[in-house]
């Protein structure tokens, strides 16, 4: 994918969750966010600085059509922050090769499961206890949240079935 | 420098991460009174410690002010006490706004006290530029400490209590009997109250007040009996009062001004010379 992919990529993905997910709420509770899809899928070999960037900048036009400003993006530039050190923490079967990027069918599906899961938990957890700014329904709060969680998930692995297929060896 | 340029440039995505933090922070701050409120909560949680720290810390560099201000608010206070002699019943008390209060208060600071001399005197802060005068009371939130002798344009010399010189007459808060307070140079806790008759039936711990008196307020505080010597003499006691005011800790004290003094001098003494 080349870098216009990359930019057709933020944009479609910005639209599909405004104008799509954001506008189906299950049960009301429930609303995927799957425009953290858009961090995951950056190359293993971005700067992280660059990471770090998109993804704030991400999560911040994502807030500019949902209300808030700031709570998608400090939670997207969080995991953005932390997208390379679980990467590394993941153990993985697979050596990193050159044009190897993270997407499903590039990797084992149980290092990919992982690594989508972790950061969407963080994602979630930071963006819904923002949101409610207290611990006081903490129970609550954080079931919501893990009901989100694996909502994204199944989202973000559905994407990865259906849009992506594997890197070719240059 | 050049390994801190490495630094910040190898970390460039840490600064990176925590500015934008701050600035979304700043935008969900910004964005409704609620949560400004849950972040004005959450941090006054994090940093009350500190705060804590800090004001006390600012409360003891103010303690200056604040002392002033106690002053201050006292001088008032006991105006309003001592002042009321004019009011005859509280049913027909009018505001007579041509009569000044009987009494001025005017704080001073303690620059030299002495009390272990026979003739002891005490140094104010105070002068003529504030307008202070010969025989003007001085008083502290306790009990009497003395009368204004002389007067310099910033400082006065106090006649302490514990002086030769002074008397006073005073009286047993409970029987209104009079006599003269004196110094016998003995104690500094202590002072004598004489020309009491051996009639009066006087108790240990009764209280002795200020008797009417031009410089200071009536029934203004000085001391308890302590000791009742029975020398009697002619029929009188000499009482030993333990005064209020502990002479060698006096820091804080109020000069009194009277202002029907000259009035009231002149009334006498076209009564005496008749």
């Amino acid at each position: 994918m080349s870098k216009y992919g990359y930019v057709l990529s933020f944009i479609l993905l910005l639209l599909f969750q405004i104008i799509i997910v954001n506008s189906v709420s299950l049960w009301g509770i429930i609303t995927p966010m799957v425009y953290i899809l858009f961090i995951l899928i950056l190359p293993f070999q971005t700067p992280r600085w660059l990471v770090v960037l998109l993804g704030f900048l991400m999560g911040f036009s994502v807030d500019m059509f949902t209300g808030v400003l700031g709570l998608h993006a400090i939670a997207s530039g969080l995991i953005a922050f932390l997208r390379m050190p679980i990467i590394n923490v993941i153990p993985s079967k697979v050596t990193f090769e050159e044009h190897l990027r993270p997407i499903l069918w590039d990797m084992h599906f149980k290092w990919y499961f992982q690594y989508v899961l972790y950061l969407t938990l963080i994602h979630h957890i930071v963006y819904y206890f923002l949101e409610a700014m207290s611990f006081d329904n903490f129970l609550l709060v954080l079931g919501i949240a893990l009901l989100n969680v694996a909502f994204t998930v199944l989202l973000l692995m559905l994407f990865q079935v259906i849009f992506f297929k594997a890197s070719k060896r240059y | 420098m050049r390994n801190l340029y490495d630094f910040i440039v190898k970390n460039i995505h840490v600064f990176l991460f925590i500015l934008l933090t701050i600035v979304g922070l700043f935008f969900i701050y910004n964005s409704s009174s609620y949560r400004q409120w849950a972040i004005n909560s959450m941090t006054k949680e994090m940093i009350g410690p500190f705060l804590k720290l800090r004001s006390t810390y600012i409360e003891y560099i103010h303690l200056k002010e604040i002392n002033a201000k106690l002053l201050n608010e006292n001088r008032k206070l006991l105006h309003k006490a001592y002042n009321q002699d004019f009011s005859v019943s509280t049913e027909f008390t009018y505001k007579d706004t041509s009569r000044k209060p009987i009494f001025d208060y005017v704080t001073a600071s303690v620059i030299e006290n002495t009390i272990h001399l026979q003739n002891n005197y005490i140094i104010l802060d105070r002068g003529r530029k504030d307008s202070i005068f010969p025989d003007m009371g001085v008083i502290s939130n306790l009990g009497i400490v003395g009368i204004v002798k002389d007067v310099s344009p910033n400082y006065c010399i106090v006649l302490s209590v514990l002086h030769k010189e002074f008397s006073l007459s005073a009286k047993l808060l409970k029987n209104n009997v009079a006599g003269i307070l004196l110094w016998d140079g003995m104690n500094h806790a202590i002072a004598q109250l004489k020309n009491i008759t051996t009639v009066e039936n006087i108790v240990e711990g009764d209280t002795v007040v200020v008797q009417h008196s031009l410089i200071f307020p009536t029934n203004y505080p000085i001391g308890t009996v302590a000791n009742i010597n029975q020398q009697v003499k002619g029929g009188y006691y000499v009482l030993d009062i333990q005064l209020f005011e502990k002479m060698d800790r006096i820091n804080k004290v109020w000069i009194i001004k009277n202002n029907y003094a000259d009035e009231l001098t002149k009334l006498k003494k076209m009564g005496e010379d008749e």
